[in-house]
């Protein structure tokens, strides 16, 4: 029965999509990177706006909430007076991260990282365990055309409006 | 998700290309704004929406189609000891008395840690195929695991969805079973409070509230939804919830369920 669902589905998707086969051009999306050199540049920065929240965690008083693809504000939650975060620690192109005790682990592209926490204001980048993470190669939630991503110029931290010409790449989302 | 890519110049074949079409379409809902659950170590807690999860001396990281385990006896230098396949679309990971519940876009995985550096895949559910690519953080009390599945179908930019609170009876490990499941809007995290269950639903700006003392017969509880503009992820930390949104978060006073307070709430800043 799945099958036959898959089937039908595909043939509508095949049949009503735009099923052109030479790039795209016009309006679309590229990649913005980081160096592979510049995903080390983890550690405390001053405090950034929140603009893409991701996951969170909490740890007594401690309230860590992921920036997109840009590091972690901590706020202590405990302080109702308190509007603005303690700190921000960078960590670029992360999506997502744990805690344990005192170590807090990251995803960094395509590295795991350990950073120590047990100073909030002045954390240290550990370790990097390479290539054991997927990263997400295309936009999210947008559906269009887009330039595919180039590993060669670094890690994808952001995508950009912007007229492409000829890109082979598109997503359906 | 990450087979979102077509790429339209090459010979494929017809079938080939609706295929990925296909998978684009099921595996590219979930952004990275929908990722995880509650997991508790010994001293602190996630939201529902995570990759990560930490439990007796191991680390557990989701790749779409691997569950990654890392040995942290050198808690600063993560060592990779064992890689588990599974279908595409891992996407949440909660961990419940030594078992590891998975959300992913197939269904329910349930995985057991008796022997925590080489997890085993003790169940998997399927799901009707109204549900098929669902986007699914989960949480456990007791016997019964509960998970959010929301969809949004966007076939050549059309957009339709049935999204859900789904429960399941999972005393049996090995064979969870699905008990009822309850359409919602736009779910995304959820969190446990007693026997009351919230999940966080943009789509109605609520936290929408479950009666769970019977989980068998879960009931909604509007008289208990609670506003707030476009919920993303909660933490539940005793009488306080903290509530994370795209560019805010707020903290309740749960200690009068009747009459939830915001404690404080954190905006975008400048």
């Amino acid at each position: 029965m799945k099958a036959v669902f898959l089937f039908l589905t595909i043939c509508f998707i095949v049949s009503s999509c735009n099923t052109e086969h030479d790039g795209h051009s016009g309006l679309g999306m590229q990649p913005t990177y980081v160096t592979i050199a510049q995903l080390n540049e983890i550690g405390n920065i001053e405090v950034q706006p929140i603009e893409q929240s991701g996951p969170i965690y909490l740890k007594g008083d401690f309230f860590f909430m992921t920036e997109n693809k840009k590091g972690i504000h901590v706020f202590d939650i405990a302080d109702e007076q308190q509007e603005e975060a303690l700190t921000f620690i960078s960590i670029p192109a992360i999506t997502d991260f744990t805690i344990d005790d005192n170590y807090l682990y990251a995803d960094s592209w395509r590295d795991l990282i350990t950073i120590d926490i047990a100073d909030i204001y002045n954390v240290q980048f550990l370790s990097r365990q390479k290539n054991v993470i997927d990263p997400v190669l295309f936009p999210l939630l947008y559906n269009g055309p887009f330039e595919c991503v180039d590993e060669s110029k670094g890690a994808v931290v952001g995508w950009e409006e912007i007229e492409l010409n000829n890109v082979f790449c598109h997503t359906t989302n | 998700m990450f087979f979102a890519i077509q790429q339209i110049n090459m010979k494929l074949n017809l079938n080939f290309i609706g295929m990925l079409i296909l998978t684009g379409i099921l595996f590219s809902q979930c952004s990275a704004d929908e990722l995880g659950s509650f997991s508790e170590s010994e001293n602190g807690a996630s939201g529902s929406i995570t990759r990560f999860a930490v439990n007796d001396g191991y680390m557990y990281s989701l790749n779409p189609n691997q569950i990654q385990t890392f040995d942290l006896s050198d808690p600063s230098e993560p060592e990779l000891v064992h890689e588990l396949t599974t279908d595409y679309g891992l996407e949440t990971i909660f961990i419940y008395e030594g078992n590891a519940y998975l959300g992913s876009r197939t269904g329910l995985y349930i995985l057991g840690l008796s022997n925590p550096a080489e997890p085993v895949i003790l169940s998997q559910t399927t799901r009707g195929e109204e549900f098929f690519g669902g986007c699914d953080p989960v949480v456990v009390k007791g016997n019964y695991a509960f998970s959010t599945i929301k969809i949004i179908e966007n076939i050549c930019g059309t957009f339709n969805s049935r999204s859900a609170l789904i429960v399941y009876d999972v005393s049996n490990l090995e064979n969870p079973v699905e008990l009822g499941a309850y359409d919602l809007d736009e779910p995304n995290g959820l969190g446990i409070v007693n026997n009351l269950l919230f999940v966080c639903d943009a789509g109605s700006d609520k936290l929408v509230a479950f009666d769970i003392s019977d989980p068998e017969n879960t009931q909604p509880l509007p008289e208990l939804d609670f506003p707030i503009e476009n919920p993303f992820d909660m933490i539940v930390d005793g009488d306080r919830v903290i509530v994370s949104a795209m560019t805010d978060f707020h903290i309740l006073d749960i200690s009068d369920l009747s009459n939830i307070n915001i404690i404080k709430s954190i905006k975008k800043g400048e």
